[in-house]
């Protein structure tokens, strides 16, 4: 009996979703049917078996989506959705290429196949200039950009590669590190600063004084754009000291790619037409994905199913009594206080919707939510929108986040952004536009 | 009253076990299932066994320049602690072995889980399953004093660290009765020490997943896989420390350690749907201030009555 084939025909698809600039609508349309189907959600490739972009344009991830293919352990499969309405005929392809045993073999063997000759190439070219995986080009290049820019061991790894994938020093699958080394014994193969060895050919972390006049290891880690529960296309460069965030940048991760905020057409003149993109459902949207963070899926879930009844079509009436249910134990949850209260805290002067504690602002999303349903009886709530101009919020979001981020734990941080969910789509509007237009 | 069991019982204890950790996964799968408003059917029982089969025909990964010795046996341990913990847990009147030092034995063995934890998260060398695996170490600290006063207080009520004694000296009266303080915080530091919601930070999803985060095949199932071990191992030794082991009316004493057990594992699995999780930032400072304290008054009282007793 082919015991193996048996299992490998009933693998249970893990879909890790991947969310571009744009790609809301079938992001909401995927969760929905991740749910209903019950598949497990993958927190990253390394768990995923199957790779899902929700994006409206062809490319502009790739070279993410690529580095994360690599990471994907078999059997797996990719597919890519730019249509809300395609969602589920494309999932059900992926899910039976997954159990397609010839093909996934086949991938398989390939990878190996692959691995080994990178290895091969790796030692002809370690015997050619060097020993082994010995960094000392590495080392001088430490040496050079002094302690700042230096990649710590950590930085390495692949799989801050995968979840994270726009490492400056790239996510390599575990079996293509060759080139990795390559690239990086060619890049400084001038600065030969003595045969020091470093383990698995990686730079040791660099350190720096934290907050206590301490010398301690710094990590660079990059979160975005392609995490769970995280605004699509935000990038935030972290420069970590324990769990503890020292230094902070934003990027905003396009189609064309990576810009600083301050590039972005919105905020700045006020695009009048990004107002509609607010409604309850976008506010369940930004609670489930705040509850997630939080740690608390099986709330998160609730606010999931209510937010896509909503977007259905529902009516107030239908789902009041669940969302009663539900937002009495949200709000009523000191734990959830307790993990929110005091971060993320903004004061005057910004617009009204960020004000406050990240407790301030999902309560303030919890009340919208219930005045949205406490109206309106027979209408379609989801269809609702408030007035406002998203976009302008976004980018004063984006202006304030690395000062509030700066000096709290990872997990803070993630409950911060989260609190503040800027909303990059509407930010980044004009310029779509601008590009399908000129 | 308990005895030990004749030697082949040490090949029993492990496959009970692991009923019991199948039970507490499918039990979470059926609660994950009513949250995303699904129907739950009998067949959700078997949704742990097809998610471990996914994970067994897996490729597994690995990282440059991993520890992959100890990255591998931190996994391991998870699962071999959480075996090892139960072989004093007397089922009825029988346990594999009543240690007189049973209760030294079980704390032990979730000990080594700190180490295997922080290993898995060190040796994938990688900084988010890093911070995670530390993020554990916080816990421990955090969790394991008045998690050790509270065994200490069940000793005290006995006289003894030996569980089959601490079963005999509920005879009467159930120690959950006469010091639910220290219940209560066996409780919560059970689901600290399984890193179980809501102290599941080490295995956090705003890490994508902590430790495991490298984990992939058959190395992630059995990390998961130990997880719902120790669950476990923990629910089924509250009952012979606090909830008077085997004794009850009618059934047989087995059937009463295997209700109890199953009734601690059903509060502990169900928590997860009510609470977000703690940071641990946070908490450490509640343990410490508050937990601690507590614990110690609990056990000066116990103390005292065993004392004039």
């Amino acid at each position: 009996v082919d015991l193996r084939g048996f299992l490998l025909r009933r693998t249970r698809p893990r879909p890790f979703v991947v969310t571009a600039v744009g790609g809301r609508h079938t992001r909401l349309a995927v969760e929905r049917l991740l749910r209903l189907r019950g598949w497990h959600e993958a927190l990253t490739a390394g768990e995923a078996n199957m790779l899902v972009l929700c994006a409206p344009s062809p490319h502009g991830l790739d070279d993410v989506m690529d580095r994360l293919w690599d990471q994907v352990p078999g059997p797996r499969a990719r597919t890519h959705i730019i249509d809300a309405n395609d969602a589920g005929r494309l999932l059900d392809t992926a899910a039976a290429t997954l159990v397609e045993l010839e093909l996934q073999r086949d991938d398989i063997s390939a990878r190996y196949a692959n691995a080994a000759a990178t290895d091969s190439g790796h030692d002809l070219h370690a015997g050619h200039a060097m020993s082994g995986h010995d960094m000392d080009a590495h080392a001088g290049h430490d040496m050079d950009r002094h302690d700042m820019d230096a990649h710590p061991a950590h930085d390495m790894d692949e799989h801050a590669g995968h979840a994270m994938p726009e490492h400056d020093t790239g996510g390599h699958a575990g079996h293509d590190m060759g080139g990795h080394d390559m690239s990086a014994h060619g890049g400084h193969a001038g600065h030969d600063m003595g045969a020091m060895q470093m383990p698995g050919g990686v730079a040791m972390a660099s350190r720096a004084e934290d907050r206590d006049g301490l010398k301690l290891d710094q990590l660079h880690v990059t979160l975005g754009p392609a995490l769970p529960d995280w605004p699509a296309g935000l990038v935030v460069r972290l420069t970590l000291q324990g769990d503890v965030v020292q230094e902070a940048q934003v990027a905003l991760r396009t189609s064309s790619g990576e810009i600083s905020p301050a590039e972005s057409p919105g905020g700045a003149g006020g695009h009048d037409d990004q107002l509609a993109s607010c409604g309850p459902v976008e506010r369940l949207d930004s609670l489930q994905r705040l509850l997630f963070v939080a740690g608390w899926p099986a709330a998160g879930m609730v606010a999931r199913r209510l937010r896509d009844d909503l977007a259905a079509g529902a009516s107030a009436s239908n789902v009041r009594d669940q969302y009663r249910a539900w937002s009495r134990r949200v709000r009523q949850s000191r734990l959830l206080r307790w993990s929110t209260d005091g971060i993320g805290l903004l004061g005057g002067g910004l617009p009204e919707e960020l004000r406050g504690d990240a407790t301030a602002r999902w309560k303030r999303w919890l009340a919208e939510v219930d005045a949205a349903l406490s109206s309106a009886d027979n209408d379609p709530v989801g269809t609702r929108f408030w007035g406002r101009n998203v976009a302008s919020a976004a980018r004063t979001a984006l202006d304030v986040l690395p000062g509030l981020l700066i000096g709290r734990e990872l997990a803070a941080a993630r409950l911060i952004v989260a609190s503040l969910d800027p909303d990059i789509d509407a930010l980044l509007a004009g310029r779509h536009e601008a590009m399908t237009h000129g | 009253m308990v005895e030990n069991a004749p030697l082949w019982s040490a090949l029993v204890a492990p496959v009970l076990l692991a009923m019991l950790a199948w039970t507490a996964a499918a039990g979470s799968a059926a609660l994950s299932a009513r949250a995303a408003g699904l129907p739950v059917r009998p067949g959700i029982l078997s949704t742990p066994v097809w998610q471990a089969t996914s994970l067994l025909v897996q490729q597994r990964r690995t990282t440059q320049a991993a520890d992959t010795l100890l990255w591998r046996l931190g996994g391991a341990a998870v699962a071999v602690a959480a075996t090892l913990s139960v072989l004093v847990v007397p089922l009825g009147g029988y346990a594999v072995s009543d240690l007189s030092v049973g209760v030294v034995w079980f704390n032990a063995m979730e000990i080594v889980v700190w180490a295997a934890l922080w290993l898995t998260g060190w040796g994938s060398n990688s900084a988010l399953p890093l911070v995670a695996g530390y993020r554990f170490v916080a816990q421990g600290m955090a969790y394991e004093l008045p998690h050790m006063f509270a065994l200490i207080t069940a000793g005290l009520g006995a006289g003894s660290l030996q569980v089959g004694r601490i079963v005999e000296a509920q005879a009467d009266v159930w120690f959950v009765v006469w010091m639910p303080v220290a219940f209560v915080i066996y409780l919560l530091s059970a689901l600290a020490m399984a890193f179980w919601s809501p102290f599941d930070q080490p295995l956090a999803r705003d890490l994508g997943g902590g430790v495991a985060v490298e984990l992939s095949g058959v190395d992630r199932l059995v990390l998961i896989a130990g997880r719902y071990l120790l669950l476990a191992a923990a629910s089924a030794m509250a009952v012979p420390l606090f909830l008077g082991g085997g004794g009850g009316p009618v059934l047989p004493a087995w059937l009463w350690s295997v209700i109890k057990t199953l009734a601690v594992l059903g509060v502990l699995v169900w928590a997860r749907t009510r609470v977000p999780t703690v940071r641990m930032d946070r908490f450490t400072e509640v343990s410490w201030m508050v937990l601690i304290p507590l614990a110690l008054v609990q056990a000066l009282v116990v103390a005292v009555i065993v004392l004039v007793r």
